[in-house]
This record gives structure tokens, sequence and C-alpha cells, in this order.
């Protein structure tokens, strides 16, 4: 009789079973590594993408340091350009080049205001109120 | 075979990679340290003085300084048409002389090192070395500079040369101020201060260098990533002192006027406001501008004000008797009699006739006899303590180098005579800033204030501000009444009879004295020099300043009233003017 037992089924089935995992399991892998490595040149990317964007913003700030030392510079020439203009010799020495009429009232030719006069020029005040007014 | 070859070579490897990483790591990362490594050096700004008001009176202004590469001209297209189209374009600009330009020229096209027999100098190798230097111009106006920069960079002749920035020293007010501000000298690239308030504020007003590093990139930019120190550049403190420029310019100009109609050797002004002790204008002539080097000679740029002394004469009187008054020992009505113009007991001569007159007319006519007979009654103790109270023979302390005490003999060497022409300024030494000082405790109630010159010290780097403190007044009169006393009198010598009734302003009465003082010349007085002074404060009984007006050597006249006073009358009239300050005259009426 034979007794021959066919219990190859459920090992082939179990191997064919295993076979197949086996494939499933390495595409994962596969498309897992692929994935972080496209994360990875991803990340690098950026990285590098970040870097470049620092340094170009660093040049940018050392451009604008240097605009800015620059206009400090003009600034600070200016400055001593003003004061040299504002001191009074200079302006006589202007005065007398260009023969302006200009001079200091003498202390005689002042006439100080009490507040009695300024209440009598008050209408005055009124008067050039109405001209600025009238301007506008 | 292949598998030994293989490892002979992994040791090799392993042998050299030893080497390069262990062995010479140190001398291998020094080296590529520095290719990559920026080391920078920062030069802080030095301090500057304004006045009190923030007008600027010392800054610092950049210029810049023009440089070649002749090394980098020599790989350029065509280096003989550049060199001669920058040496034209530098002789246009800087106005150089043809010969400057032609060596100009020749310079940029000799792009190595040259001794001064013109050998080209060699390094180890053999290799003639390169020329990375070579001067243009120093000193070259910024925007001018500016200016030229952009246009060589437009013709793009620009590669070679190379423009770096620096700051001087600049008085932008010239000769205003000037012995008062002192100059700097530069020492090894640093602004030292060698006279004036330069040198006297150094340490404050001095810059620090900053040094430091940092990983550069190809164009020489820091890298983000890199490593770096460096520190903040300091900058000096900015000093402002009490000093008014506009009554300032007032006394310049007015004193240039007093040299011009005098002819004199020298002459002095200062003024203080006797409340606080503040000085808010002081000159002197002869002066120097600190723009102009060749005007820096020792007789142009020492202080007068505070190093040179005269004897005070006249001037001294109002002091002797404030004394006199305060300690009862006369009253303002109190008569003396003059021994009609000369006292033969002391040889002394009074300039007019006078018999008996009153303390009061004693400071009106300026009587010698009539105050040294009040100095005797005080006694030689008395006077000397009163000289000695009102700041003689002491410094006042103000910060500026090589001040003078002046000269005070003490009283053990004083003979009876000695009384006597102590008390009218003769045998006595002050300088005019003492003098100006003693002044301030008579118009400010007998309270003696100390100078300031700086009245306070800014950090820029900080923001702090340390004010200068006010030191607390001597007070010098032990009666209420004493300072109106003097004060009726001292108005007498600028009314009608009085020694200087021109020196009167309208509308404001004025505290004065005059003083004419004869040179003491080789052991004896000169009959022919003379120090002129007037000393006084206006509106007399609520000072807005004290001033004092000193004339050394004046030719034509020598008295006081007549030289001094005009010029004392115009500065206070436009100081009073500017301050406006009420007149007497209307809140009186």
């Amino acid at each position: 009789m034979n007794v021959y037992k066919n219990d190859r089924g459920p090992s082939r089935r179990k191997r064919h079973n295993s076979s197949f995992k086996s494939k499933g399991h390495y595409a994962t892998l596969w498309i897992l590594i692929f994935a972080l490595v496209l994360v990875a040149f991803g990340f690098t990317n950026k990285a590098v993408e970040y870097s470049s964007q620092t340094e170009d913003d660093l040049r940018t700030i050392t451009k604008i340091n240097r605009e800015i030392k620059q206009l400090d510079s003009e600034i600070a020439y200016l400055n001593i350009e003003k004061e040299s203009l504002m001191s009074r010799k200079h302006i006589y020495n202007k005065i007398a080049e260009y023969k302006l009429g200009l001079r200091e009232a003498e202390p005689q030719q002042i006439c100080r205001l009490g507040r009695s006069d300024i209440n009598a020029y008050a209408h005055l005040r009124v008067i050039s109120n109405k001209s600025v007014a009238l301007l506008r | 075979m292949i598998f030994i070859l293989v490892l002979l070579i992994a040791i090799w490897l392993t042998r050299h990679m030893y080497h390069v990483q262990i062995e010479r790591h140190s001398e291998l990362l020094r080296k590529a340290k520095s290719t990559y490594t920026k080391h920078k050096i920062s030069h802080g700004k030095r301090g500057v003085i304004y006045d009190t008001n923030g007008n600027l009176l010392v800054g610092n202004i950049p210029i810049k300084e023009i440089t070649a590469d002749p090394s980098v001209l020599k790989n350029s297209k065509n280096p003989q048409k550049t060199a001669k189209e920058l040496a034209r374009y530098f002789k246009d600009k800087l106005n150089l002389s043809n010969k400057r330009a032609l060596r100009i020229y020749k310079e940029l096209l000799q792009p190595y090192r040259i001794d001064s027999k013109g050998n080209i100098l060699y390094d180890k190798d053999g290799k003639p070395l390169p020329d990375r230097w070579m001067l243009i111009a120093r000193e070259v106006d910024f925007m001018l500079a500016c200016k030229m920069e952009k246009e060589l960079k437009k013709r793009g002749i620009n590669k070679a040369i190379i423009f770096t920035e620096h700051s001087k020293r600049i008085y932008p007010k010239g000769e205003l101020l000037a012995n008062v501000l002192g100059f700097t000298n530069v020492e090894k690239d640093k602004e030292n201060g060698k006279s004036g308030i330069e040198s006297r504020l150094n340490k404050s007003m001095a810059s620090k260098i900053s040094k430091g590093f940092y990983e550069k990139g190809a164009r020489g930019i820091p890298l983000s990533y890199g490593f770096a120190k460096t520190e903040s550049v300091r900058n000096g403190s900015n000093v402002y002192l009490t000093i008014d420029e506009p009554v300032q310019a007032i006394v310049e100009e007015e004193i240039d006027k007093l040299m011009e109609k005098w002819d004199a050797r020298a002459a002095y002004v200062v003024m203080v406001e006797p409340r606080t002790g503040n000085i808010i204008a002081m000159a002197q002539r002869p002066t120097f501008n600190p723009n102009d080097r060749s005007t820096y000679t020792p007789d142009r740029y020492r202080n007068r004000l505070i190093e040179d002394t005269f004897e005070p004469g006249s001037t001294m009187k109002p002091i002797v008797i404030s004394r006199a008054l305060d300690n009862m020992i006369v009253t303002p009505s109190t008569l003396i009699d003059c021994e009609n113009g000369y006292w033969q007991a002391f040889r002394l001569k009074d300039s007019h006739h006078h018999k008996m007159l009153s303390v009061a007319d004693i400071i009106k006519v300026s009587s010698n006899i009539g105050t040294a007979k009040i100095a005797l009654k005080m006694g030689k103790v008395g006077l000397y303590k009163t000289f000695w109270d009102f700041g003689f023979g002491q410094r006042t302390g103000i910060p500026l180098w090589n001040e003078t005490k002046g000269l005070l003999p003490h009283y053990s060497k004083w003979y009876e005579i000695k009384i006597t022409r102590a008390c009218i300024g003769q045998g006595v030494n002050t300088s005019p800033m003492q003098l100006a000082r003693a002044y301030c405790a008579l118009a400010n109630n007998g309270e003696l204030p100390k100078l300031r010159l700086v009245d306070r010290i800014e950090n820029p780097n900080t923001g702090k501000v340390r004010k200068i403190p006010f030191a607390p007044k001597k007070r010098l009169y032990k009666r209420k009444s004493t300072h109106k006393e003097l004060i009726e009198m001292m108005k007498l010598v600028t009314q009608e009879g009085g020694t200087a009734s021109n020196v009167a302003i309208d509308g404001y009465y004025i505290a004065g004295k005059t003083g004419t003082s004869q040179k003491f010349i080789k052991g004896s007085y000169s009959d022919t020099k003379f120090f002129a002074t007037f000393v006084g404060f206006v509106p007399a009984d609520n000072p807005r300043f004290v001033l004092l007006v000193t004339v050394d050597e004046p030719k034509k006249k020598h008295y006081g009233g007549t030289v001094a006073g005009p010029a004392f009358k115009s500065i206070a009239e436009k100081t009073l003017k500017y301050y406006n300050v009420e007149p007497d005259y209307l809140l009186a009426e």
C-alpha cells in the first residue's frame, strides 16, 4: 500500500510563502532605504542651500556695513565742514568778502519791550496771524 | 603577491597618514590657519571736545591715503599705458608737479623692490622681491578721494590703486580757544595730546586699539561657521568744556582789535561766571592755529593766562578795601588824608593831588596813598592773609598743565614799606586767571568759587556722562553789608569822575577797577613798559560774568581805563546782549 503521505504541500506552501514574504521584505527595505536617501539628500540639499543663503546674507551684511562705515565717514566729514562754516570768523570773512550790509545791532538800537508794551502791540500780532492765514 | 602589495601600500599609507595627521599636526594646522585666518586691528576714534552747549571745538575728520601696488600693475594688459594714464590722472586731481607725476609713473612701472642705489632686491631663493606698496599721496580730502575711487573704477584702472581711510585731528574753529585746546602729535599710529586740554585729558580722550581675527572665505569675508574672536572698538571719551563758543568768538574778535589798536606785546581776556566758577571764555594773543603746524612755537602755544604772571597794580585795591570794610577797620565814609598827592614818609605818589578822601573816593580815583594808609591799619599779617584768602599764591586748579602759583612772599619778609606797595599790587605777582578768580569772590558776595573749565565727560561707548562736581565755595566775608558797600564803591569807577568813565554801558551798572602797573625789568620799574588792566563784573548788583582784560606793553598810551577799558566795554556789551541780560536802569525805574 502506498502510504506516501504528501506532506510537501504545506511545506512548499510555507516555502513559497516565505520566498514571497522575503521578496516583499526586500522591496520594502529598498523603498525605505531609497526614502531615507531621498530624505538625506533633501536635508543635505536644504543644508547647502541654507549655508549658501547664510553666506549670501553675510556678504550682504558686510557690504551694508561697508556702506554704513562710508556714510558715517561722510557724516563726520560734513559735520566738520558745517562747524567750520558756522564759525564766527568764517561768517565775518564772508560778510567782508561779499560786502554784505549785515552787522549786529548796537545796544542803543535795541528797544526792550515790557509786558505792557507787548499788550500795546497785540493788534500787530492779530494782523500778522491774519496775513499768514491769507497766505495759506 | 597582490595581497602583499596591497598590504605594503596600506602600511605606507597608514604611516604617511600618521606622519601628516599626528607628527606634523600642529605645524600644518598653523600653516593652514594662517592662509584662512584674517587678523584685524581696529582703531577707535579719539574723543572730541565740545563747548558747554555741544558746539564742536575739536573733532576728527576722515582722510584717505592713496597707495599703489606696482606688482599688480605688472600683470595688467598694457602696464605702460595704464601707468601713464594714472600718473596724469593724479597730477590733475591732486595738483601734483610734473616732477612728482613723472616719479609716480616710473615707480608704477617698477614692480620690484630696489635699494637706495637703484639695485633690485632679491629674496633667499634668488627671486626679485615684489614691490607691493608705493605712496602716491597722504592726507587726501575724503570727498575728493571717494570721487577719485569711483572714477578710477569706472575707467577700469583701479586694481593697483589702494585707498585707505584714516582719521585726522581737526580744529574747525581755527585759532578760537587754541591755547586751551592744545594740539596732538601722531606717535606710532596713535594721536597723543601735547599741550592744553588735549594733553591734560589725553588718557580719557585716547581711543583703544582692538585686535581680532576670523576665518575668511575666498573674498576675505568672514565665514558664518568659521571661528572668530573680535573685540569691540573703544572710542575715547568726549569732553564738554564750560566755554560758551559764541562768547569766546566775541572775545577773540575784540582781542584782535585790541592788539591792532595798541600794537601790544601780548593781551589776555578771561570771562568767568562768578556763582559757579565756570570759565565762559579765555583768549590770549599771540596765539596759534592748531591746523597749521608752522605756527606751533612755544611762544604762541603756551597758555599765558595761567603760566605768566604780572603785577596787578591798582586792581588789588578793592580786595584790600573789602577786607578792611569787613573787619570794620574803615567804613565807606571814613576820611583819609591823601597827603596832597605825595606821601614823603613812604615815597608814594598819586596821579592826582587829593587831600581828604573818603574810602569810596579812594576806589573811585584810585588813590595809592589812601589804600596804603588803610593797609597799614590792617597790618602785614592781615594784608597777607587777605591775599591768601582771595587765592593769590595758590593755583586755581583748572585742568591744564604748568599753572603758576604766582608770587606772594611770606609776610615774615615784609617791611612796612612793603605793605604800602603790596596793597597797590606791587611786589605781588598774579596770573590773569588768579585775578579773575579773586574778582569772582568780590562779585559773589564774598564767596570764592573753584574755577571750572571742564563741565562733563561723556563715554561714547556706554553713553554715561560724568559731571565734574562743583567744589564748595570759600566764604570770605563775615559781615553781610560788606558786599553791598564794596559794590557801591566799585560802581563809582565807571561813573562821572571815576578812572574809567569811558567804560560805562548804557543801562547797566558796572563794578570794576582799572590797573596800570609798571613792568619790573632788571631790578627797577620801567617808565615806558606797562601792563594796562581793567577787571570788573556786570551787572554790578547781580553779576552775570566777571571780565578781565589785560594788555602787555601797549604803545602810545598805558592807562588801564584808556587801553583795556574800551575792550572791556565792547566785550561786555555784546555778551550782555547775547545772554539777554535785563538792564539795571529799567529795573530801577
